[in-house]
């Protein structure tokens, strides 16, 4: 009887969170809330963090890299997660794709050790881009056993191949009483992956399939939060469809979280979707040199969600090592 | 972008929260700065991702920071030109011409790649294996493609257009995007000849749209990684005794 009460009212806030945000007249960019004010109004904080194209970097780059010298580590992007976690209650940490290649820690042990370190670091989950194809589908496939985190995409239908049945369209996390709806977009692979890598699979209209995926998240899931995984591109002088396309396309999702352009952007972009809403898109450079960190604030009794953005340097300072 | 190398944004705003509880809250924005990673700020490290790499680690250091050569300038990416297309075409040129035996006993005379191949730029001072690894990390070998005349013009009208890539064996004088002046290994362009023109399996099947390798004359593979042919060239050089200086040679110009 009590565990019906505790499912009612719990039912009743998020619809009541749920009304009060998409009501709201868009999404109000600020920063550094303190906790304690959010719990004088009981306000829910999530905190999503994402990384994107860290291509197997796993050391900091070195000292006398002509471009990132001292940049970067999967040690200390550990740290700063785990940092984070202690600091905040509903985090979601999520990579965007391109796990794969760019050092030789990929030549020697395909993907094993950043499947092992990412899964340590408790990443909820990725999405798949190109270069995750790079030793092939079985090469990919062989990897997955080293990770705990499911590899989310919507337009690769992967069912004639290795993959089959090994990715999901979607997933759901619930984090303080806030519903999460995650689904991931991968690039065309015309052009851009050996069809040897690629064998079957098949690529899928990522507009339609990202529509369709965000009102099934919104409307019969009544997710809070939309969030998309984008393996895309932030923008591709128009001639692909992008990040910034998908965006002002699109309805029901709150944010884009891209990738494979290797954009660094300072903090989440805003736009507008069809609908004339805000949506945010951002991404973070490449090769873990970044963290992106946006947090996303709910409120029961006020109309407004608001978020913050911003991403953070790894960088030898920012970690005692 | 990154404005400043220790900092990250931080906008500080505060909830002003009314103290009645009716009342809705309001955001209001109150003061921007930036914070420094200072060492109040500083996570410590987590040993137990230090020891889970270590092994790794360990065992490709092993290969990894062997010196290959010497290099006086840091060697680095860009478009048009760049050092680092020029060093890696001219490299891969010589390479293949070192290993190719065709029974037509004609040499390559052209290498091309593309810049989005290049995924790491080459320090100033010793060069390791490792960075040869980062510089190319793919496994993709070399091809040769026989072309005709008609696509060998294709392909420098293309490096034109699209501001340049690396290649090698010949040079482009350009005015906007029209090519005003082609010469393959120091001969004007003959439209009557055919072109031999080393390249990567990747670009050869269609990857980055290079569209003039569509159909060529001939396909000779050499079973030869892209990065070996670098390391190789590298190995070599050293053993001549030479370190690496690399400048732009000027090998495309737009007037």
């Amino acid at each position: 009887m009590s565990q019906l009460m505790g499912e009612l009212s719990m039912n009743s806030r998020r619809d009541f969170i749920k009304k009060t945000l998409y009501s709201s007249a868009g999404i109000i960019a600020f920063s550094a809330i303190p906790n304690e004010a959010l719990a004088k109004t009981e306000m829910v904080k999530i905190t999503i963090l994402h990384t994107n194209d860290v291509h197997s970097h796993i050391d900091p780059f070195p000292d006398n890299d002509p471009k990132y010298p001292g940049l970067g580590g999967i040690v200390r992007r550990a740290a700063l997660i785990k940092k984070i976690r202690s600091e905040e209650k509903n985090v979601l940490l999520l990579d965007v794709g391109d796990i794969f290649q760019g050092t030789p820690y990929f030549n020697m042990y395909g993907g094993e050790l950043e499947f092992k370190l990412m899964s340590m670091m408790q990443y909820d989950a990725s999405t798949i881009g190109n270069h995750d194809f790079d030793n092939g589908l079985d090469g990919l496939v062989k990897q997955l056993p080293h990770a705990n985190f499911p590899f989310i995409t919507c337009n690769y239908d992967f069912s004639d191949t290795p993959m089959a049945g090994k990715t999901i369209p979607h997933k759901i996390f619930l984090k303080g009483d806030i519903k999460i709806g995650v689904f991931g977009l991968g690039v065309g692979l015309e052009g851009l992956v050996d069809k040897k890598l690629s064998g079957n699979t098949l690529y899928l209209d990522p507009v339609k399939r990202a529509a369709e995926a965000a009102f099934h998240l919104k409307h019969e899931e009544k997710c809070d939060l939309i969030i998309c995984l984008s393996h895309l591109g932030y923008s591709s002088n128009g001639k692909k469809i992008n990040d910034v396309e998908l965006a002002k396309q699109s309805k029901n999702i709150d944010i884009i979280l891209g990738g494979h352009t290797h954009t660094f952007l300072d903090k989440p972009l805003t736009y507008q979707n069809s609908d004339g809403k805000d949506i945010l898109v951002a991404q973070v450079g490449w090769a873990g040199i970044r963290l992106g960190r946006v947090d996303f604030i709910f409120e029961k009794r006020s109309k407004k969600m608001a978020s913050e953005g911003y991403s953070i340097k790894i960088s030898k300072k920012s970690i005692a090592i | 972008m990154l404005k400043s190398p220790l900092l990250y944004n931080l906008f500080l705003f505060v909830l002003a929260v009314a103290s009645s509880c009716s009342t809705t809250p309001k955001l209001k924005k109150v003061d921007s700065t930036l914070l420094e990673l200072n060492s109040q700020t500083i996570p410590p490290a987590d040993s137990s991702f230090i020891k889970a790499i270590n092994p790794y680690k360990s065992e490709l250091d092993k290969t990894m920071n062997e010196v290959l050569v010497f290099s006086k300038q840091q060697i680095l990416k860009g478009l048009p030109e760049s050092s680092l297309g020029d060093f890696v075409s001219d490299a891969v040129l010589k390479k293949t011409n070192d290993l190719y035996k065709p029974s037509d006993h004609l040499p390559v005379n052209i290498c091309l790649l593309n810049n989005g191949g290049l995924r790491g730029q080459l320090p100033k001072g010793n060069i390791t294996r490792g960075n040869a690894f980062e510089l190319m990390p793919f496994e993709n070998s070399i091809v040769i493609l026989t072309l005709t005349a008609e696509k060998t013009k294709q392909l420098f009208e293309y490096v034109v257009e699209s501001n340049g890539a690396p290649f090698a064996g010949a040079t482009v004088k350009a005015k906007g995007k029209k090519i005003i002046e082609l010469k393959i290994n120091g001969q004007n362009f003959d439209p009557t000849k055919i072109y031999k023109v080393t390249t990567s399996d990747y670009l050869a099947a269609g990857g980055d749209k290079y569209n003039f390798f569509k159909d060529p004359i001939k396909i000779d593979t050499l079973n030869y990684k892209l990065r070996d042919a670098i390391i190789d060239y590298m190995i070599e050089q050293n053993k001549k005794g030479d370190s690496l200086n690399v400048t732009i040679d000027g090998r495309i110009i737009y007037e």
